[in-house]
C-alpha cells in the first residue's frame, strides 16, 4: 500500500475560516494509503515546508498531497520542498481547498465536507502517481526577432550585446518602424529621429545582428530551443553588395510624383529610392508596381545613371533558411486611416488628417520642412481641431479597447502646433483625458496651462466642408449635451491603433496566440507579460496591444532578457508533463493504429510520425510520436485517440478514473437534500 | 409582371399625394404591379409607440397581418415614418417569435400566419434593387444638370439594426441611384440632420432653423435640388422655406427619390405630381434634355 501523507494548509484564514482544517485532516487518515494527515497554519512558510520535508523523511512518504491554494500558486513550491527531501517531486500532488472550495462557500460544514471529497480524488490518484524526470531538449544559441521598429530594434541590440547572435527581419526596405515617422516624442519633447537614428545604425552594423532588411517570415518549424526559419527576402532589384546609396538612381527616376509611404501621402518619392534619408540599410528598392521598366519596358534611366551596375531588373525572391532557438515577435501595429471614417468629412477631404500625418507635417525631414500646413492648399491653419479617440473605445465600431498613445500625442501635437505658429488656436476635442506615466500628466498641464490648448470635453460627430473651411459638430458632453459647431482650418483625427492587418497570419506561422483585436497573447497579463503560450516565443511592442514608446522598449528589453535567460542553460528542461503514444516490445510495437487524429487536434504541432521498422529495414507501420519539446500538456491528443494509446504523463486515465471512483464511492448527500 | 405590396399610410393620401402620384407611377413605368394591403390601417406613427408599446406593435401587425393574407412577402412603404414603424414591429417580431404568435391570434389569426415573413421595404432598397435590371435599363432621360443634395434625414436610416442601413450616418444610396441615372450628386454635411419633422406644429422655430441649415449647405454644395424620401421632411423643406429663407435667397426645388426616378424614366411632371410643390421646379426641368436613348448600360 502506498505511503500517503495528506498536509491541509489554513492559508492563516483564508481556507480555515470556512474548512475545519483539523476534520479535514482526521478525515484524511481514514482514507486509503494514507500514513500521516496534518494540518498547519501556513505550510509555504519555511516552517511548513521542514514539516513536510520531516514527515517525508520520518514516516518514509511514497507520496505527498497538499490541500492548500492553487497550483498555479504554489506547486512549484511544495514540489521542490519534495524534492529536497529526496522524493521525486511529480509524486507531490496539490488538492485545491482555496479557491476551488473555502473562497467561494460560505457554509462551513458544507465546505468542510467538499474539502474532504477534493482531499480524497487527490489521494486516489497520488496512489498512482510516477517519478518523473523532466524532458531535455538541445538548445540552438541564436534568436530570431520580427520586426525592425524600436522593439525590435531594442530586443536585438539588447540580445546582441548578452553574446548571442540575432536575425533580425524587417519587411519594408529599412528599419525604424513608426518612430522614425515621428517629430518629436512625448513627454519630453525630444527630436524621435536624433534619438532612433543612431540605434537604427548600431543595429545595422551590429556584429552580432544579422540583418534581413526587405525580408519576410514565410514559415516556423520546430519548437523552442530548436526553430526552423524559413526568411523570403523579397527582390530589390538592387544588388545590395555593389550599391553604395549614392542616389545617382532616384535622381534619375521619371516617376517622381508618387505618394510617399513615409510621408503617409503627404509627400512624393519616386519608383526607385530609400524610404526616407536615414534608412538602416541605406540602399534603394525599385516599386515593381509603379517603375516603368517593369510596366513597359522603356525606361531602364536608374540602370543607365547606376556608377556600379547595382541595378538588376531580374532579381528574384531568395528564400533562406535559418536555425534559431528563440523568437520575438516585435511586429508592431498599424493606425485606422481617415477614410475609415465617413462621418468625417466622407472620410477624404485632405484637411482633415490622422495624427500620424500631422507628424509628418511637424517633422523637420517632412514634406512641410516642419511648417504646419493645410494639405489642400498649403496655407497655414489659423483654427486646429484635433479630435481624439477616432475609433478606438468605440465598441459600435467594433473597437473597444483604447489606444494609449492619443491622449498624449495630441497634446503634444497641439502644443507644436502653437510652438511653430503662436497666433493658432488648438482645440481638443476629448471624451476625457489619460495621462498615465511618469512625466505625462505635467505634459499635458503645459499643454493647457503655457501653451493655451483648449480642451473641450465632448464626443465628435461630423466633420463637413464649409465655405473653405470645415466645421466640427459636437456634443458637449459637460454641459448635458449642448451642441457645438466649430470652424476649423485643418482637422486632425487620433485615429485608432490596429494591430497590423497580417498579424493574424504571422500568429498562426508562429502558432502563438491573439486575442478577438487581434492583438498578440502573452501567457499572463501581469506575471508573465512578454512571453506566449507556446514555449520559446516572446513579444515586444505594440503588437500585444497599444503602447507608447517608453513601454514598448523596456518591453523589448524584457523580451531580450527572457531570450538571454533562455539561452544561459546547456540545454532545456521542460515539465515532464507531456503526452506519450503507447510503445511495446514486437510484435504489438504499438496499439496506436497509425489514423492521426492527434496530428490533426494537436495546437502545437507536437504530432510527428514515426515509422517502425523490422531489422532488415521493412516497413511495419507508422505510428504517432509526441515531441517532448514542442508538446504542452493540453492532453487534446488523448482524448481525440480512438485506439487509447496516447496517455498525459501525470494526468493518465488510471489516475483521473481513479479520482472520479474515489468521489463516486464516498458518500455525498446530493445538493438540495437538507 | 413582378408584384409587390403597397402601403401608402395617410400622408400619401393627403399632403403628400404628389409621393404617392410618382411612385405609382414609376411602378407602372416599371411594370410593376402594386398591391395596396387591402384595409389597411394607420402605421401609429408619431404617438403610439411614444404612448404604448403594444398599441403601437398591434397597429403596425395588423398591416402586416392584412399583407400576410393576401399571400405577400414585401411591402413598399413610401413614407419613412411608416416604414420605420412596420419595420421596427417586423423587427421585434423576429426577435420575440412567440410574440409574433400571438399578436398573429390577437389579430384574428390563423394561428400560424407568419408575420415576420413580411418584409418592409423603403422605395430607397427598392431603386437600389431595381436599378440593375429594371430602372437602369429602362431610364430614357438622362438627369444631367441636375446637382443633387440627397437628404435622408432620420428615420430611412436610423435606428440602423431596424432598416439595415451599413453606414447609418453616411448613407450613400440614394446617391447610387441617381449618378446611375446621370445626375451629380454634391457632398455636403446635414444628409442625416433632422428636419425637425415632429416641431413642424408644436415649436416651428424649431423646424424653421433646421431647414435653413439643410438648405444653406446644400446651396453651399452647389446643389440645385434636393431629393427626399420622406412625407415630412417633404414638407418642412418644400413648403416652409418661404417661411425660412429671407429676400435675395434662392429657393431650391425639393424632390422626391421617386420624382426624380420617375423623371429618368422618362415620365412627365403631370405625372409625377411635380406640379404641386411649393417651390416651383420649372426651371429645374428646363435645364433637362428630352426622352431619348437609354441613360445607362446596366
Amino acid at each position: 500500500m502506498a505511503r500517503i501523507g495528506v498536509f491541509v494548509c489554513h492559508c492563516g484564514e483564508n481556507i480555515a475560516r470556512t474548512v475545519d482544517c483539523a476534520g479535514v485532516a482526521a478525515a484524511s487518515l481514514e482514507m486509503p494509503g494514507v500514513a500521516t494527515a496534518v494540518d498547519y497554519r501556513y505550510l509555504c512558510s519555511d516552517p511548513g515546508q521542514a514539516l513536510i520535508r520531516e514527515a517525508i523523511v520520518k514516516v518514509g512518504l511514497a507520496g505527498v498531497v497538499i490541500a492548500s491554494c492553487s497550483p498555479r500558486m504554489h506547486e512549484k513550491t511544495f514540489r521542490r520542498a519534495a524534492e529536497a527531501a529526496g522524493l521525486n517531486p511529480y509524486l507531490c500532488e496539490i488538492a485545491n481547498l482555496r479557491e476551488q472550495c473555502s473562497w467561494v462557500h460560505t457554509d462551513r460544514d458544507q465546505a468542510t465536507r467538499k474539502a474532504i471529497e477534493i482531499v480524497r480524488a487527490h489521494v486516489a490518484r497520488a496512489r498512482y502517481n510516477a517519478p518523473l524526470v523532466p524532458v531535455r531538449v538541445p538548445l540552438t544559441r541564436r534568436a530570431l526577432v520580427v520586426g525592425g521598429g524600436i522593439a525590435g530594434i531594442q530586443a536585438a541590440l539588447d540580445i546582441a550585446e548578452g553574446g548571442v547572435e540575432v536575425v533580425l527581419v524587417e519587411r519594408s526596405p529599412s528599419l525604424g518602424g513608426h518612430m522614425a515617422q515621428l517629430s518629436e516624442t512625448f513627454p519630453t519633447l525630444d527630436c524621435s529621429q536624433c534619438i532612433l537614428t543612431p540605434r537604427m545604425v548600431e543595429a545595422g552594423t551590429h556584429g552580432r545582428i544579422r540583418l534581413e532588411a526587405y525580408s519576410e517570415v514565410e514559415k516556423v518549424e520546430g519548437y523552442v530551443g530548436n526553430f526552423q526559419v524559413s526568411i523570403r527576402r523579397k527582390a530589390r532589384y538592387v544588388d545590395p553588395n555593389r550599391c553604395t546609396g549614392c542616389g545617382a538612381c532616384w535622381q534619375q527616376c521619371p516617376m517622381k510624383k508618387l505618394k510617399s509611404v513615409f510621408d503617409e501621402g503627404l509627400g512624393k518619392r519616386t519608383a526607385i529610392g530609400v524610404p526616407f534619408p536615414q534608412a538602416v540599410p541605406n540602399k534603394p528598392v525599385i516599386d515593381r508596381e509603379n517603375c516603368i521598366q517593369f510596366k513597359t519596358k522603356k525606361c531602364g534611366r536608374c540602370q543607365k545613371a547606376c556608377p556600379v551596375g547595382a541595378i538588376d531588373f531580374d532579381q528574384q525572391d531568395d528564400l533562406v533558411t535559418e536555425q534559431v532557438g528563440a523568437i520575438v515577435a516585435a511586429t508592431g501595429f498599424q493606425v485606422l486611416g481617415k477614410e475609415a471614417f465617413p462621418l468625417y468629412a466622407d472620410g477624404d477631404h485632405p484637411d482633415v488628417i490622422t495624427g500620424l500625418q500631422f507628424e509628418r507635417l511637424a517633422s523637420a525631414s517632412g514634406p512641410t520642412g516642419g511648417e504646419i500646413r493645410r494639405p489642400s492648399d498649403g496655407e497655414i491653419p489659423r483654427t486646429v481641431v484635433f479630435i481624439q479617440c477616432a475609433g478606438s473605445r468605440e465598441p459600435a465600431l467594433g473597437r473597444g479597447y483604447c489606444s494609449k498613445i492619443c491622449c498624449m500625442y495630441t497634446a503634444k501635437h497641439a502644443m507644436l502646433y502653437k510652438h511653430k505658429y503662436h497666433p493658432g488656436r488648438p482645440i481638443v476635442l476629448c471624451m476625457d483625458v489619460r495621462t498615465g506615466g511618469k512625466g505625462y500628466d505635467e505634459f499635458w498641464r503645459r499643454a493647457t496651462e503655457q501653451d493655451g490648448v483648449l480642451y473641450i470635453r465632448s464626443r465628435s460627430a461630423r466633420v463637413y466642408p464649409s465655405g473653405g473651411r470645415l466645421v466640427v459638430q459636437a456634443a458637449d458632453t459637460l454641459l448635458g449635451g449642448e451642441r457645438m459647431e466649430l470652424e476649423a482650418d485643418l482637422v486632425v483625427l487620433a485615429t485608432a491603433m490596429v494591430p497590423q492587418p497580417d498579424a493574424r497570419a504571422l500568429a498562426r506561422k508562429l502558432g502563438i496566440g491573439y486575442d478577438s483585436d487581434g492583438w498578440y497573447s502573452e501567457v499572463h497579463p501581469k506575471l508573465r507579460p512578454v512571453e506566449c503560450a507556446s514555449a520559446g516565443i516572446f513579444l515586444a511592442g505594440a503588437c500585444q496591444g497599444p503602447k507608447d514608446i517608453p513601454e514598448t522598449v523596456a518591453q523589448a528589453s524584457a523580451a531580450a532578457s527572457k531570450v538571454l535567460g533562455l539561452f544561459a542553460a546547456r540545454e532545456l528542461l521542460r515539465e515532464p508533463l507531456v503526452s506519450r503514444v503507447h510503445r511495446a516490445p514486437p510484435p504489438v510495437h504499438s496499439i496506436c493504429g497509425g489514423c492521426f487524429a492527434c496530428e490533426q487536434v494537436c495546437p502545437y504541432r507536437a504530432i510527428e510520425r514515426e515509422e517502425i521498422r523490422d531489422r532488415k529495414g521493412n516497413l511495419i507501420k507508422v505510428v504517432a510520436r509526441v515531441n517532448a519539446g514542442l508538446c504542452q500538456g493540453c492532453g487534446t491528443c488523448v482524448a481525440a485517440c480512438r485506439a487509447k494509446a496516447i496517455d498525459l504523463e501525470g494526468f493518465t486515465d488510471e489516475q483521473i478514473v481513479a479520482a472520479l471512483g474515489a468521489l463516486a464511492e464516498s458518500n455525498v448527500e446530493p445538493a438540495g437534500a437538507r | 409582371m413582378d408584384t409587390i405590396g403597397y402601403f401608402p399610410g395617410c400622408s400619401l393620401q393627403g399632403s403628400a399625394f404628389d409621393y404617392d402620384r410618382s411612385v405609382r407611377a414609376l411602378a407602372q413605368q416599371l411594370s410593376i404591379v402594386l398591391r395596396e394591403i387591402p384595409d389597411w390601417v394607420c402605421c401609429g406613427a408619431s404617438s403610439a409607440h411614444a404612448v404604448d408599446r403594444e398599441v403601437a406593435l398591434c397597429l403596425a401587425a395588423d398591416t402586416l397581418a392584412k399583407a400576410r393574407r393576401a399571400g405577400l412577402d414585401e411591402v413598399l412603404v413610401p413614407c419613412a415614418m411608416c416604414f420605420q414603424r412596420l419595420a421596427a414591429a417586423s423587427q421585434e417580431l423576429t426577435e420575440h417569435r412567440s410574440l409574433a404568435g400571438e399578436i398573429a391570434g390577437a389579430l384574428g389569426g390563423p394561428a400560424d400566419l407568419d408575420l415576420t415573413r413580411v418584409k418592409a421595404v423603403n422605395p430607397v432598397e427598392w431603386l437600389v434593387r431595381l436599378l440593375p435590371g429594371t430602372l437602369g435599363t429602362r431610364a430614357r432621360r438622362p438627369l444631367t444638370g441636375l446637382r443633387v443634395a440627397c437628404y435622408y434625414g432620420c428615420l430611412l436610416v436610423r435606428p440602423p439594426k431596424v432598416t439595415r442601413v451599413e453606414e447609418p450616418e453616411a448613407p450613400r444610396q440614394m446617391e447610387g441611384i441617381l449618378k446611375a441615372l446621370g445626375a451629380t450628386t454634391v457632398r455636403w454635411g446635414r444628409a442625416t440632420e433632422c428636419c425637425g419633422a415632429s416641431f413642424s406644429l408644436s415649436r416651428k422655430s424649431v423646424v424653421l432653423r433646421q431647414g435653413l441649415r439643410i438648405w444653406e449647405l446644400a446651396v453651399e454644395a452647389g446643389a440645385n435640388v434636393l431629393c427626399v424620401a420622406c412625407p415630412m421632411c417633404h414638407a418642412n423643406l418644400d413648403m416652409r422655406q418661404s417661411e425660412f429663407l429671407s429676400e435675395g435667397q434662392e429657393a431650391l426645388p425639393v424632390l422626391y427619390l421617386t420624382q426624380l426616378a420617375g423623371l429618368a424614366a422618362g415620365l412627365g411632371p403631370e405625372q409625377l405630381g411635380l406640379g404641386d410643390h411649393f417651390v416651383s421646379v420649372d426651371r429645374l426641368l428646363s435645364t433637362l434634355g428630352p426622352v431619348g436613348r437609354p441613360v445607362t448600360d446596366t
